[in-house]
């Protein structure tokens, strides 16, 4: 029996015991034999040849969404989740839950047991992956463990892997200077952006959104690193209560002292993990600084480096601001209220995520 | 916070008793007053301005100053960076003829007929030669003169060969022209080719007319049908221009405006008449610089209401220290950098294919002489720089460690000029105090505060900005 949960999940009995990633074939496609990873067949509903190698998941929903060559994780119980699809329109693969920092909007709050297989199934399935186009790493900490990504770069590497590489890091290993060499030596010329978040233009402000004391120096410390030694460097923002005032001040004074940014991203707070924990006390509806955004997209011209808005549906956002807005939400991870159907700008908008559904607000300008 | 650390900062006290504050980070604040700057300096800030002061690195807590002064150190070391990087702009003057005789001519110019003022066409493969070899693409390159349409035989030959070697994608070229010489044939020879010009226009008719000599005493009318026939051929965009302001233009800022409203200009950039070369002899039409800062506020103020009326027309030398003041990337300009532009942001090829590290080098040259000016020849056999003397003159133009400036509020937007202090002072740090190139920038700088300090005229300086 299989069953599709959400689009990008399924279960099947036939996956049971099988643990790590697995690579889908489509019995129609001419490689379909080539993978060092275990297969596991997508076909449609009814198809009358099925592939007598087992496992095989016949379903309409899992054949559409699927493509030849996506990558699944499997958890042992007959779970698989499509962890890197040639659909979506971005990737990410989760390195480690284990994280050095305790953000209170965390939406994947860290975990202590060892999990450092994970960083063994990242590599095999980016290496089975082999994209061209970005791929997130994200964690947790992707580099709380230092030895085990720079391990992890070089198992890339002796796999000719080339794929580009999108870090999601609080940044406070690159403090240690030593370290940004080490890193930088490993990359071998890889395509990276760190992706690291600035939460204040203070310790008082960024360590409290973070739970750390102390990070926010390291974080600077690692951004300055960073910049200096040309990683290009995503700068990312979140504006809650507490720092929306200084939302364009936390931009500015990335731009002014930081080498190498090459865009800034203001997100919106999404309700997971602990965000859902926290939500009274950090979020605060766009409407109500729209005079702030306004203010830090300004910045762009000033510095010629991008800013733009991720995670904001466009009806809660005034309609000269919604160009800065990305559809950044994945398409399986993107639902739309019933409002949305009849909307005109659905097709360019990122919607809500699915795990807000029911438990957020409305669209609070409705259709547009 | 509470209690605070102050971190380092200069200050200012305006006219009008405002007092404005700055800090390596080239971040600025605007403070009611001395007692205000001492209650700051004091560890008594009020309360209001404790979040801008600390966001501006001006202040931090205990516990965050090691950081904030790592951020200062960084903020720092890229300004320093954004002034070494980028571009050199290439001027050639294909001849030193001219068929004006403006009374402020920096160059002395020749006669329109005279031999022996141009740059033979053969030197054409050298220049190019010696181009890739001191620069990266995309090349900046512009004709000066005399009057370089005067040589437009050589500019077509420069233009094809140049093309021909680093390909149409990697250039661009601006012809710096009266344009009263402007034919149809060359017209249609810029057609779909990467050609701009660059023209003066006076304020005032008259004092255009007066002090660009044509025999015709017809200049301004024959820049304005060569600029309307512009933008007919060859589309918008095309011209730039500059405004030398004298005596007789002071008042005429709006007719300035006027004119470029009607020529549809979109850029235009005033200049006080240049201390440097021939010109400083002719005294006569100069203004003081406080006469030109007053013409430059009532034009800016103009420009202001035109941008709401719907017109954008930016004025590029109040603008470049408007964005030299608020950290934008696109400050870069050749005499106001640090260390200085000289050699490092411009190389000129004068018609005997002398090379100079900037335009006023050449000029100097030409009036007293000084071999150390010229920095090699484009006729010599693989010429490349003479960078020794260069050397010396950029390593002594750091401004935070000139005197005066090392205490200025305007120094991280300021920059040095070690040409134009070894041409009035004899050495090329000079005395600040004394120096006509301190008290012109201090004095446009002081204007770009008090002008920014009103909501309205920020705004459209930020708009300004998406124009670029
Ligand atoms: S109604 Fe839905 S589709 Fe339309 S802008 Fe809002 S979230 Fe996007
Ligand atoms: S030249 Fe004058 S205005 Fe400029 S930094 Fe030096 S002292 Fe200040």
């Amino acid at each position: 029996m299989s069953e599709v949960l959400r689009t990008d999940s399924f279960f099947n009995e036939s996956l049971v015991g099988l643990f790590g990633p697995a690579q889908i074939v489509k019995s129609h496609e001419a490689s379909a034999g080539k993978s060092f990873l275990p297969r596991v067949h997508v076909v449609p509903y009814g198809t009358t040849e099925i592939p007598k190698k087992a496992p095989v998941i016949e379903s309409n929903t899992a054949d559409r969404y699927t493509a030849h060559g996506d990558i699944l994780l499997l958890d042992g119980k007959g779970n698989g989740r499509v962890i890197l699809s040639q659909t979506a329109n971005s990737n990410t693969v989760l390195v480690t839950e284990q994280c050095d920092n305790l953000c209170k909007f965390c939406s994947q709050p860290p975990k202590t047991r060892d999990d450092s297989i994970l960083f063994a199934f990242a590599a095999q399935a980016l290496i089975a992956f082999n994209s061209q186009d970005f791929v997130g790493i994200t964690g947790g900490e992707p580099l709380l463990n230092r030895a085990l990504f720079l391990q992890f770069l070089d198992t890339l590497k002796r796999a000719d892997c080339h794929t580009p590489l999108h870090l999601l890091t609080n940044g406070r290993a690159f403090h240690d200077l030593s370290f940004v060499k080490e890193f930088k030596d490993a990359l071998h010329n890889r395509d990276l952006i760190c992706g690291i978040p600035l939460y204040g233009t203070n310790s008082a402000i960024h360590d409290d959104l973070v739970g750390e004391p102390g990070a926010w120096s390291e974080t600077i410390d690692g951004l300055i690193n960073a910049g200096n030694h040309g990683l290009p460097i995503e700068i990312r923002v979140i504006p809650t209560k507490r720092n929306v005032e200084q939302l364009s001040s936390i931009v500015k004074l990335a731009l002014e002292s930081i080498s190498s940014i090459s865009s800034i991203s203001i997100m919106n707070l999404e309700q997971e993990g602990w965000a859902k924990r926290h939500w009274d006390e950090l979020y605060i509806p766009p409407y109500q600084y729209v005079k702030m955004l306004e203010q830090t997209l300004k910045l762009q011209h000033r510095y010629k480096i991008p800013i733009r808005l991720f995670n904001y549906p466009l009806c809660h956002l005034p309609q000269h601001l919604r160009q800065y807005a990305c559809k950044s939400i994945s398409d399986w991870k993107a639902i739309y209220e019933e409002e949305c159907l009849s909307c005109s700008l659905k097709s360019d908008c990122g919607g809500f995520f699915v795990s807000q559904k029911h438990k957020w607000t409305n669209p609070t300008m409705r259709i547009i | 916070m509470q209690e605070y650390r102050l971190l380092p900062l200069n200050f200012r006290e305006l006219d009008n008793k405002q007092v404005v504050i700055s800090n390596l980070t080239n971040n600025y604040m605007l403070l009611e007053s001395k007692e205000v700057l001492n209650q700051v300096v004091d560890g008594y800030a009020p309360a209001a301005l404790r979040h801008h002061l600390e966001e501006g690195s001006f202040i931090a807590s205990e516990r965050d100053f090691e950081s904030k002064v790592k951020l200062t150190t960084a903020a720092y070391a890229q300004l320093l960076r954004k002034d070494l990087l980028g571009q050199r702009l290439i001027m050639i003057v294909p001849t030193l003829r001219c068929d004006h005789s403006c009374t402020y001519c920096q160059v002395s110019r020749a006669n329109q007929n005279e031999t022996g003022f141009d740059l033979p066409s053969t030197t054409i493969p050298q220049i190019i030669e010696f181009i890739k070899r001191v620069e990266k693409p995309p090349y900046k390159i512009e004709f000066q003169g005399g009057e370089p349409l005067l040589a437009e035989n050589f500019i077509k030959e420069f233009y094809t060969q140049f093309e021909k070697a680093v390909g149409s994608q990697n250039f661009s070229i601006i012809i710096a022209s009266s344009l009263s010489l402007l034919n149809d044939d060359f017209l249609d020879f810029a057609k779909n080719r990467k050609i701009g010009f660059s023209t003066s226009i006076d304020a005032g008719h008259y004092a255009h007319n007066k002090h660009r000599k044509l025999i015709t005493k017809n200049s301004f009318e024959l820049m304005r049908d060569s600029v309307n026939k512009i933008s007919q051929v060859l589309g918008g965009g095309r011209v730039g221009s500059v405004t030398t302001i004298t005596k007789e233009g002071k008042d005429y800022h709006n007719d300035l405006v006027d004119v470029h409203l009607n020529l549809g200009l979109q850029d235009l950039f005033v200049r006080p008449v240049s201390p440097f070369g021939f010109a400083a002899n002719r005294a006569t039409s100069v203004l003081s610089n406080k006469e030109f800062v007053d013409f430059l506020r009532s034009l800016i103020l103009r420009l202001v209401d035109e941008y709401h009326s719907g017109s954008v027309i930016i004025e590029h030398f109040f603008f470049i220290h408007y964005k030299r003041l608020i950290n934008a990337a696109q400050g870069g300009y050749v005499d106001l950098m640090s260390p200085a532009g000289y050699a490092k942001q411009s190389l000129i090829i004068d018609y005997t294919g002398n090379i100079f590290g900037s335009d006023e080098a050449r000029m100097i040259f030409r009036r007293h002489g000084g071999n150390q000016l010229i920095l090699g020849n484009v006729k010599q056999p693989s010429a490349t720089l003479d960078t020794h003397f260069s050397h010396d003159l950029l390593s002594s133009s750091f401004n935070f460690d000139i005197p005066g400036c090392n205490e200025c509020v305007y120094q991280t937007a300021c920059g040095s000029d070690p040409i134009y202090h070894l041409q009035e002072q004899g050495e090329p740090i000079g005395n600040k105090s004394e120096s006509a190139f301190c008290d012109l920038h201090k004095r446009v700088f002081d204007l770009v505060i008090e002008l920014m300090d009103n909501p309205i005229n920020n705004s459209v300086f930020e708009k300004w900005l998406e124009y670029e």
